[in-house]
């Protein structure tokens, strides 16, 4: 079986005007061709609050390894970040989800993020008190089908640092 | 690059002059038959690796950190079951560094450290601690960093971004400002975990920057496909 090795970093995370904390919920997803042999599949980020920058840095290790007996179901890395104010409260901030690449080496990923749009009294209401409407269905992140659905804010950045090594694809004839 | 060439040519020193002893102490035949068997094992441990080598030689170059006068960094190697050192220090420590007048604290700390795996799960990460005396001259916290040695030969600049944890509530605060004591990681291996991460509040305040040169051997050989050339240019 081709095995897949995914090494790297989820490193920070940059807000539309934002002086808030902010971490990030991710997991990856892969079809049911692939199997995970060793590394954790999701995991919660640390919060950074900066002092200088608008920049979150998270610098949470991603390591995992799969194997698989088919290309359909490509891992897929989804993102959910939240803010956490001075009275440690958090709600979200927003959502992402990319591809693992599928090319060996190091790839930067910059996944811009969005959030759903809330009616106008909930947005004020988010600016001023806070607490953001959020997916029912976390599905709907990955859901092409059902995105025609939604309304929704842009709301930053996260950048992604993965290295991926891949193993005997070449014997299936698979070109990577 | 100076070092490590200088220790490839000390192996090879070593090597001949192995050689030549067993040809002054054995007879002409007897030398042959070894060269012979030297070659054959050398081939067959070729052709069927069992593990790959990782070499990695670097320098930790220097820090920008705010509101923070001198400091030391130490740094660890973290990596998982599969993975030995075969040379160099899995940890060290550095010396203290004041900064010059634009805030850059300078170390220039050599980092040397070869790893043998048969695995690329569990591949080695470089976690960075700086530390730094207060105004009472307690040694506290001022920065942790972590980051993954590179997966591909070449040569790498990283900017790493520095952190502090901070106290987890209010009155743990005043007591931290009070008693000269700011939270710290016990063990900074925990930076380079997934699990638990959550717990944990911090604030940036700066970064590391970081040169690694890494050389990697039978990694192809094992079937590990850790680079495509056209993307390994874009990179650089």
């Amino acid at each position: 079986m081709a095995e897949l090795y995914i090494i790297g970093q989820l490193q920070s995370g940059k807000l539309v005007n934002s002086q808030n904390g902010l971490f990030c919920k991710w997991s990856i997803q892969a079809g049911s061709n692939w199997k995970r042999v060793s590394g954790p599949k999701e995991g919660q980020t640390q919060v950074d609050t900066p002092k200088y920058t608008d920049t979150a840095q998270w610098a949470h290790p991603i390591d995992l390894h799969f194997v698989t007996k088919g290309l359909q179901g490509w891992p897929k890395l989804i993102l959910e970040v939240y803010r956490q104010d001075e009275f440690g409260r958090s709600d979200l901030s927003g959502y992402g989800v990319c591809h693992i690449p599928a090319t060996p080496g190091t790839h930067i990923i910059e996944v811009p993020t969005w959030r759903p749009a809330g009616s106008v009294r909930e947005e004020v209401v988010r600016h001023f008190v806070g607490g953001s409407s959020e997916l029912s269905e976390p599905d709907l992140i990955v859901n092409p089908t059902e995105r025609y659905r939604l309304r929704t804010v842009p709301s930053g950045t996260v950048s992604v640092e993965l290295s991926v090594i891949l193993r005997n694809f070449d014997k299936f004839g698979v070109e990577t | 690059m100076m070092e490590s060439a200088r220790d490839i040519e000390g192996n090879n020193t070593t090597f001949d002059s192995m050689m030549s002893n067993s040809g002054l102490g054995g007879d002409r035949k007897s030398r042959h038959t070894k060269d012979k068997q030297a070659i054959i094992s050398s081939a067959s441990s070729s052709s069927v690796p069992t593990s790959f080598l990782l070499s990695v030689i670097g320098r930790i170059e220097s820090a920008q950190i705010f509101g923070v006068d001198d400091v030391y960094c130490k740094y660890n190697l973290a990596f998982g079951n599969d993975w030995t050192i075969t040379s160099g220090m899995e940890e060290g420590i550095s010396q203290i560094t004041m900064k010059d007048d634009d805030g850059n604290f300078v170390w220039n700390f050599p980092l040397e450290v070869t790893f043998k795996s048969c695995n690329p799960h569990g591949w080695p990460q470089l976690v960075i601690s700086v530390y730094g005396s207060d105004f009472l001259g307690n040694h506290v916290a001022r920065g942790y960093g972590s980051v993954y040695l590179p997966t591909c030969h070449g040569s790498y600049v990283k900017t790493i971004p520095l952190f502090v944890p901070e106290s987890s509530s209010f009155l743990q605060k005043i007591s931290a400002w009070l008693m000269g004591r700011q939270p710290e990681f016990v063990d900074p291996k925990l930076l380079a975990q997934s699990e638990g991460r959550q717990v944990v509040r911090v604030q940036s305040n700066g970064y590391v920057v970081v040169k690694f040169e890494v050389v990697m051997k039978d990694i192809k050989k094992l079937g590990f496909l850790t680079s495509s050339k056209t993307i390994t240019e874009n990179y650089e």
